[in-house]
């Protein structure tokens, strides 16, 4: 009997997109910038691109803050691959490990009080829960593993 | 970071001529503020119709301009992008700020 062809179903192939980026606060601002344009590029809708802008953001100037200033970190990689259906964002620098509590489910700051009272920072972890579908952080090795997933609009 | 600010009826209006209010340029934004609201003017509209992205240090800022204007002194918001409007949504600072469509309508006072 010869052999039954298997059919697979035709899928569109992944993009991804790699990027080192420099851990300064200027250099992650442009390589947010750069990658907000090539996702923009491969069709990406304005309000996902917007999620993940806003979300990378906050997971790179909290890499450069404590890890550059406490483990001298220079540099961290990230790569996002494309699909039809979301964007899943690897994050890997060799700093400090992530706290557990920033991991779970952050709380804002309370901003109930008078006008000297209000929060000025601590928006952070909360923003990142508010953007993503999924996130997953594991450390390997002394390398801290982040992935973002951001399913598409 | 360059501020313009211009006075209609009574009204200082700051415009933010940058994309940007972020972690690599929070403290210019509010060292330029400082200098910007050094004024005799109670209502300040902070016109952010250029900005297209805000992030939590820029977030901090814009709060930390407000808490240095000092007490009897107000700073409002006009003219946010859908990202910007959407950090101010979910970290609850649409509550704390008065939030226009448009610098016009911030001048008029109309809500937004």
């Amino acid at each position: 009997m010869p052999p039954r062809r298997v059919v697979r179903p035709r899928e569109k192939p992944v993009r991804i997109i790699a990027l080192t980026v420099k851990a300064q606060k200027s250099a992650v601002s442009e390589s947010l910038q750069n990658l907000r344009t090539g996702l923009a590029d491969g069709g990406i809708e304005e309000e996902t691109l917007g999620r993940v802008e806003i979300a990378l953001a906050e997971v790179l100037n909290n890499i450069t803050e404590h890890g550059h200033a406490e483990a001298g970190i220079d540099t961290v990689s990230l790569s996002a691959r494309i699909s039809d259906q979301d964007i899943r964002v690897d994050i890997r620098d060799s700093g400090a490990v992530v706290p557990e509590a920033c991991l779970d489910s952050a709380h804002l700051p309370d901003s109930s009080g008078p006008l000297h009272s209000l929060p000025e920072g601590g928006f952070g972890w909360f923003l990142i829960h508010s953007m993503v579908d999924d996130l997953r952080y594991s450390k390997k090795d002394g390398e801290n593993q982040l992935e973002l997933v951001f399913h598409r609009s | 970071m360059e501020l313009n600010t211009v006075f209609e009826n009574g009204t200082q209006i700051v415009s933010v001529a940058a994309s940007r209010i972020d972690a690599a340029s929070a403290i210019q934004f509010k060292d330029a503020m400082r200098a910007a609201t050094a004024t005799d003017a109670t209502r300040i509209v902070l016109d952010l119709s250029r900005v297209k992205f805000v992030d939590s240090s820029g977030l901090g800022a814009i709060v930390a301009s407000m808490k240095q204007m000092g007490d009897g002194r107000q700073l409002d918001l006009a003219s946010l992008s859908q990202d910007v409007a959407k950090v101010f949504r979910l970290t609850r600072m649409d509550s704390i700020f008065s939030i226009y469509m448009t610098v016009n309508q911030a001048v008029l006072g109309k809500a937004g």
